[in-house]
């Protein structure tokens, strides 16, 4: 299992989401991504996308303005 | 000098028009996630906190219906991109959701609607490839059976005619169906006539050397017959041995040889 990171700090929502869509391809089931943002609406807009595209939400933490979501493929 | 800020009839104190700025610009930094509240009897101030409240309330509704639209498009064009690397992955059954496509807006319901089709275009493509290649293969199969027939001529004595091109996959064809006839009828006698064989090279008589040593190993007496003069000349030509296998006219010669050897064996006894 393989830990990938994207960092999406600055962008506005749904911007983050998007690149999560275009890094699909090239993770593989099983592996984590863990996506930071700090766009006001992500972690709402990360749990809808986990649960439309299926995939496992396994945690979210805060630090300050930043959201990190751990998404299993 | 006074410290009010004072604009016709409306009259703020200093700390009032710094914490009414402040508010303000608060708003804009939390995303209008917060709204005006300072405490005071200033009925002026409270004026304008109601009125700025209310066209913050009003922006954020417009804001929010514009951020659901856009993320829906964003979530269709998610589930647009699992489906491409779906079928990149080889599931060609994947599809978008009619659910999602319902909820999507005018152009992506088009664009998911045009790549369910392509997708499934391809997938029809490919599944007629498949029938092709099937009957090809079914084809195949049955040209190979009918490239090597074999015949019971006599009680024990089966017969083998060879027409056209005989090649390594043939040949091992020819042997392997010849064997296993052999062993089935449990003949004696087998007869590779070759009338219908008109180039011999050296691969192709070692081929059949191969096949009658083969058949031979079983127990079997085995007489090659039909040899034509052209090729009789191109064995000679080309330095085959054929020595070590027996060979005669025609079928009809074949045929009598094994009669007759049949016959001598039964009187040896």
């Amino acid at each position: 299992m393989t830990t990938h990171t994207l960092d999406a700090k600055g962008m506005r929502c749904p911007q983050p989401i998007l690149k999560i869509t275009a890094m699909l391809p090239k993770i593989a089931a099983g592996d984590v991504l863990e996506a930071t943002a700090d766009c006001a609406t992500f972690e709402d807009d990360v749990r809808k996308w986990c649960d439309r595209m299926n995939k496992t939400l396994l945690a979210v933490t805060k630090d300050g303005d930043a959201t990190t979501a751990q998404i299993q493929f | 000098m006074t410290d009010n800020i004072d604009q016709g009839s409306v009259t703020l104190s200093r700390e009032e028009y710094d914490a009414l700025i402040a508010g303000i610009h608060r708003i804009g930094e939390r995303e209008m996630t917060v709204r005006l509240d300072i405490e005071s009897d200033n009925v002026a101030l409270n004026g304008v906190q109601t009125a700025v409240n209310d066209l913050v309330n009003d922006l954020d509704r417009h804001l929010t219906e514009s951020r659901d639209e856009t993320m829906e498009i964003a979530l269709s064009m998610s589930e647009c991109f699992a489906v491409l690397d779906s079928v990149r992955q080889g599931n060609l059954d994947a599809r978008i959701s009619d659910e999602s496509i319902a909820k999507a807006d005018d152009l992506m319901q088009q664009f998911a609607t045009t790549l369910n089709t392509t997708i499934a275009d391809i997938e029809s493509q490919i599944e007629t490839i498949q029938r092709q290649q099937n009957t090809q293969a079914a084809m195949e199969n049955l040209v190979r059976q009918l490239q090597t027939p074999i015949l019971q001529l006599w009680d024990d004595v089966l017969a083998l005619p060879v027409i056209g091109m005989v090649d390594s996959r043939r040949s091992q064809d020819m042997m392997e169906t010849l064997l296993k006839e052999i062993v089935n009828h449990r003949c004696k006698y087998v007869i590779i006539d070759i009338t219908g064989v008109e180039i011999v090279d050296t691969r192709t008589a070692d081929h059949f050397v191969k096949v009658m040593k083969s058949a031979e190993l079983l127990g079997t007496r085995c007489v090659m017959t039909g040899i034509r003069p052209a090729v009789a000349q191109t064995l000679v030509e080309l330095g085959v041995d054929l020595s070590s296998i027996r060979t005669l006219r025609n079928l009809e010669e074949g045929l009598r040889d094994c009669l007759r050897d049949m016959d001598a064996r039964k009187a040896s006894r």
